[in-house]
């Protein structure tokens, strides 16, 4: 009996299994050099949730396929998108066969990319790099030309700062607490190791994060989804390094449930593009997956990127007239080699441990918990009682005599001939005055870092799952704790025997570093000036409900997060002994987002896609503290920010034609922003030469981003594509803000050291350092026997230079002393000394072409070159720059300017002129 | 042709979106300037210096001792040109009531206006200035008796050898084509014998 009923259920079920008799498509997927099975090939059916990912031996079959006409989309990285329409018929699956991947040269040009996106803007300290180097990977033509094009002249999309973008490891999210941007360099040169990246542009849904309004990017580092093999590259370039070797092997999942990929990498120079930029960086990387079962996996991520560079000092234009646009004031001979007196050092090492768990069929749940320590270190000159050592300083330059009066041109000449003749740093001059120093012993000049030491500790969670057909859910949850310790740490004597740990500009109390151990020698290696910790806590998390239909796709997301910082100074300051040491007040701020959008189908080769973003965002942890460095001040009117964004777009994809066009429109308002400087004419004015250390707290920022971009693709013929992307936009200041001041002299005099400068009248400035308006041609010619080589031209405008705040406020013009217009000043001549300048547009033309080898028939090894030359008509270009704050009246500012060069003009960045990248690789 | 039309309305709504809020290279705003409805800073009035007394004689404006004959003169110093009044240097016995009047000052066409000017006093033994206002003085040294004269508040100086503003005097409130200041210097030889200076008289407006 019990045997009837079981093989009673064995027949039903067969018979059952006969019914459902499977609908679907399948087929093999190949590298169309080497004819091998490419595995981890992500193919999916486009509008629905069904996706497959290609075996061992490249095969896919997609079951429960609808019936009727399917676009089969066939993804890789590092390869075209391959995108078939395929007709479903009920009770069949349909054999595809071989389906053959060509290889997308775009992987190779990411390879030149990087070595664009490592530059400082500002004169700030600040610890990350605030260039786009998202989009590295996208396929879409208008991000591809503004990374691959545009990023060499700062092209940001839409306008946005990357805080505003998501940057994520495994849906850990690296953008850093302190300033919200991500450290790029913490994971550079790791190219071949962070390939596998998914994007999402604006506020588009992503599968890991909520993200904001610029974008997400997701790097997978787990180790199966890495394709087997071993990868050697050689590169040359003449940017910010001359040499770059690399090599990378992926072991692809064995039989027992193991896979691992590393990878390393080392890129140097002697001397960058620019003067004196020496550069050292070594990579490692490594993943680990053991794949337990086919619901369990465990992967395990190192990383660790070290890297050393000097950087290159903005020049006003008075300098760069004289010495050039490669100059950098930052450097000088020390024992025949170049010494740069600015270093960055960062070694932020990262490990991760993730868990893949699939809970069904349907449910995917993947935990991370990551870990990251390290340092980061901006060095700089420090020095007391001495002469400023920068070969720059105001009083070498032949302006400041001209500007003063009574000096003939033949003077002026000579003073312009003993600054070329001592245009660099003078590390002898330094050491000799230590060993003369007044009190035997005492350095007068130290070379000191502003470091960070961080310990974050990061976790998250991330559910994935298709309840139903039609209806996908995302949620994740993301804690991040950060413990960072920042300090003032001193890295060379220069010959003394110790440096006293005060500020000689003031006395008494308000000249102590730290009452608690005053008048301390400093030895090298040890904390002095500054020393306090930065605490944060915060906790986010989103759910997101996407629905897939066949004439409309949509999706519902929500965030909230809570954000808790504190400050706790090491060190009693004597300017601010009663609130400087110990912890501070916790700063709390709750914040919540929702977004929505619609992908309207007309038909499967037109659509519409809208997206709408409203959400508020913590200040970030740089802005919350006003005077961090020596105090646990909270910044006044601190608020959180509000940020609208939508954007519209009309896309089309056909066979032989893509083309997107998009409209957007971004507005961040109470965003604040805090910078540091030396001021004159700025409440407490000495009249002496130093002037006072000004941190200007500018709150109530209202910022207007909208614009149009474009982006087309055509296919000419097999092997011809035209390529054009567009972008125009128009990113300003949308109405005034407030500053305050804090200047530590006021306090030290025992006053309050705040003080309330009003408005800001920035209201239709232009946001600046970045082109707003964009264009690119470019003609890609792909040989079938695997060479080709491209050409674009670009166009660039719009570039505005950083005003000043301070010279916007009623301070400018309005004498305090009489509560009237200063002399001269009327709306005419004020509007024209405040006008914003606006850089010369440019042209830049760039070339790219490669080859690949296949070696041996028998497997994928490859042989190739990538080559690139970017703009190769060597344009001269400024990429930014920032105006000086301290001429802050405008009697001052026009004396300055009275002569025509201005001792205290605008300082530049300068883009790179022609250069190259070569790149020689081994598949194997 | 429906896709067509909608693609249209699409790319219209996007244009002119993009194009009715644009802000040129011009737009920007700038920090508060003072525009004014009256500026007298005596720059042009040829001066005396010691002994020698070159009388303001600007158009318009009034110079009138009421009770003696010297009268507010232009002086010059550290490149700057001022009006200036003392007993000091009256005959023994005389009485000072000097007036310096400004010219009829139309305020019925702008709004918003705050008078200011700058004071200094030297050798101060008693502040000798009042500041006053009318709407129907005629303008003739008679009509100064019978005028309607209002007193103004303003800050004067604590120290010597220093000019101080009179701060933003708020007359706002004033609506007349007529608007006449006057600064009377009252001392004599044997009373207050301050040496006032006067500046940069000025009207803002909106």
């Amino acid at each position: 009996m019990k045997k009837l009923v079981i093989s009673t259920l064995f027949v039903l079920h067969a018979f059952l299994v006969f019914a459902q008799q499977p609908t679907g498509v399948t087929g093999t997927v190949l590298d169309a050099k080497t004819q091998n099975p490419l595995q981890n090939v992500v193919t999916s059916i486009v509008n629905t949730n069904l996706t497959q990912v290609t075996g061992q031996d490249g095969k896919f079959t997609i079951h429960h396929v609808a019936v009727g006409n399917q676009i089969l989309q066939i993804k890789s990285n590092g390869y075209k998108d391959q995108i078939l329409a395929v007709e479903i018929t009920a009770g069949k699956v349909l054999d595809l066969g071989v389906i053959a991947l060509e290889e997308d040269i775009t992987s190779e040009q990411q390879l030149s990319l990087v070595t664009i996106t490592e530059n400082d803007l500002g004169d700030d300290n600040s610890g990350s790099e605030s260039t786009s180097g998202l989009l590295q990977a996208s396929r879409d033509t208008y991000q591809q030309a503004a990374a691959f094009n545009w990023g060499q002249a700062r092209f940001r999309i839409r306008g946005l700062d990357n805080e505003y973008g998501t940057t994520m490891i495994n849906g850990i999210v690296m953008n850093k607490l302190y300033d919200g941007r991500p450290q790029w360099g913490n994971w550079g040169g790791l190219n071949d190791a962070t390939r596998n990246q998914e994007f999402t542009m604006g506020s588009a849904p992503s599968d890991y994060n909520f993200g904001s309004a610029l974008g997400t990017q997701n790097i997978s580092t787990r180790a199966s989804s890495y394709r087997p093999g071993s990868r050697i590259s050689m590169s040359g370039t003449n940017t910010n390094y001359s040499w770059r070797v690399m090599g990378t092997h992926a072991s692809g999942l064995d039989k027992d449930g193991w896979a691992f990929a590393v990878s390393a990498s080392r890129r140097w120079a002697k001397e960058g593009y620019f003067e004196g930029t020496d550069y050292g960086a070594n990579s490692l990387f490594a993943a680990v997956e053991k794949k337990f079962n086919d619901k369990h996996s465990l992967n395990l991520t190192a990383i660790y990127a070290q890297n050393s560079r000097g950087k290159n000092s903005p020049n006003t234009q008075e300098v760069s007239d004289l010495m050039g646009v490669k100059y950098n004031s930052y450097w000088g001979w020390q024992n025949g080699k170049k010494r740069n007196s600015r270093d960055k050092d960062l070694e932020e090492p990262i490990v991760m441990l993730s868990h893949y768990w699939k809970i069904s069929e349907r449910t995917n749940l993947n935990t991370n918990v990551a870990f990251q320590t390290g340092t980061i270190g901006n060095s700089r000159l420090d020095y007391q009682l001495g002469n400023n050592p920068d070969p720059t300083y105001y009083k070498n330059l032949p302006s400041y005599f001209n500007n003063l009066g009574g000096y003939t041109n033949d003077d002026l000449t000579n003073v312009a001939n003993t600054f070329r003749a001592n245009s660099q740093i003078d590390w002898n001059a330094m050491y000799i005055a230590n060993q003369n120093s007044a009190f035997p012993g005492r350095s007068v000049y130290v070379l000191y870092e502003d470091r960070t030491d961080d310990n974050l500790l990061n976790a998250n969670t991330i559910i994935n799952s298709n309840l139903s057909d039609n209806i996908s859910l995302n949620a994740g949850v993301n804690v991040r704790k950060l413990r960072s310790h920042n300090h003032q740490n001193l890295l060379d004597l220069m010959g003394g025997d110790y440096f006293l740990d005060i500020d000689p500009f003031y006395s008494g109390d308000a000249s102590q570093s730290n009452l608690n151990n005053p008048d301390r020698k400093v030895l090298e290696g040890e904390s002095y000036g500054y020393n306090y910790l930065l605490r944060a806590l915060t906790f986010d998390g989103f759910t997101q409900f996407k629905f897939t239909y066949d004439k409309a796709n949509f999706y519902l997301a929500q965030s909230f997060s809570r954000t808790e910082y504190q400050r706790e100074g090491l060190y009693q300051n004597g300017i601010y002994a009663n609130n400087s040491f110990g912890k501070s007040k916790t700063l709390n701020f709750e914040n919540f987002g929702f977004k929505g959008g619609l992908t309207y189908k007309l038909s499967g080769q037109h659509f519409f896609d809208f997206n709408g973003l409203y959400q508020t965002k913590a200040p970030s942890l740089r802005n919350s503290f006003s005077n961090a460095r020596l105090n646990n001040t909270i910044t006044p009117d601190l608020k959180s920010e509000n940020i609208v964004s939508t954007d519209a777009s009309y896309i089309v994809r056909t066979p032989k034609f893509k083309g997107r066009i998009t409209g957007f429109y971004s507005k961040i308002t109470d965003a604040t922003e805090i910078s540091f400087f030396y001021g004159e004419g700025i409440g407490s004015d000495d009249g002496g030469d130093e002037d006072t250390f000004v941190s200007e707290i500018v709150t109530g920022i209202e910022k207007q981003n909208m614009g149009a971009e474009l982006g087309l693709e055509y296919q000419i013929t097999p092997t011809i594509k035209a390529t054009a992307a567009a972008s125009y936009g128009q990113y300003i200041f949308s109405d005034n803000a407030k500053l305050k001041t804090n200047d530590d002299a006021l306090a030290a005099a025992g006053n309050n050291p705040l003080t309330d400068f009003g408005k800001v009248y920035i209201k239709n400035y232009h946001q600046a350092g970045m082109p707003q308006t964009a264009a690119s041609f470019g003609l890609e010619y792909r040989d079938p026997n695997f060479w080709w080589i491209g050409a674009n031209v670009n166009y660039l405008a719009n570039t505005y230079l950083d005003v000043a705040n301070i010279l916007r406020t009623d301070n400018f013009s309005i004498d305090g002393a009489t509560g009237d217009n200063y002399t001269g000043a009327t709306k005419e001549t004020v509007r024209d000394i405040l006008k914003q300048e606006k850089f010369d547009n440019f042209t830049l033309v760039n070339l790219t072409g490669g080859k690949s080898w296949r070696i041996s028939k028998a497997n994928r090894n490859t042989l190739g070159f990538f080559a690139s030359v970017n703009n190769v008509f060597d344009i001269e270009y400024k990429t930014g720059g920032f105006e000086q704050s301290r001429k802050a009246t405008f009697p001052d500012l026009q004396a300055d300017l009275a002569k025509g060069t201005p001792s205290f003009g605008p300082k530049y960045f300068y883009g790179y002129g022609r250069t190259y990248f070569v790149n020689f690789y081994l598949n194997f | 042709m429906k896709m067509k039309f909608l693609k249209t309305i699409f790319l219209l709504t996007l244009s002119s979106s993009v194009l009715t809020s644009c802000v040129g290279d011009d737009d920007y705003v700038i920090p508060t300037v003072f525009e004014y409805a009256f500026n007298e800073g005596f720059e042009t009035s040829p001066t005396g210096s010691g002994s020698v007394e070159v009388p303001i004689t600007l158009d318009g404006w009034v110079n009138y001792n009421a009770t003696s004959t010297r009268l507010w003169h232009a002086r010059t110093y550290s490149n700057n040109i001022y009006a200036e009044f003392s007993s000091n240097f009256s005959a023994t016995g005389s009485n000072d009531e000097a007036w310096l009047i400004t010219p009829a000052i139309d305020l019925t066409k702008s709004t918003g206006e705050a008078l200011s000017f700058v004071t200094k006093t030297r050798y101060s033994n008693g502040y000798p200035l009042t500041v006053l206002v009318s709407t129907n003085y005629d303008g003739t040294t008679a009509g100064i008796g019978t005028a309607t004269w209002t007193p103004i508040t303003f800050t004067a100086p604590t120290t010597n050898d220093v000019f101080v503003s009179s701060g933003q005097i708020d007359i706002s409130a004033i609506e007349s084509n007529n608007v006449r200041i006057a600064f009377k210097y009252k001392g004599s030889k044997a009373g207050i014998t301050t040496t006032l200076q006067l500046d940069n008289v000025k009207i803002t407006k909106n």
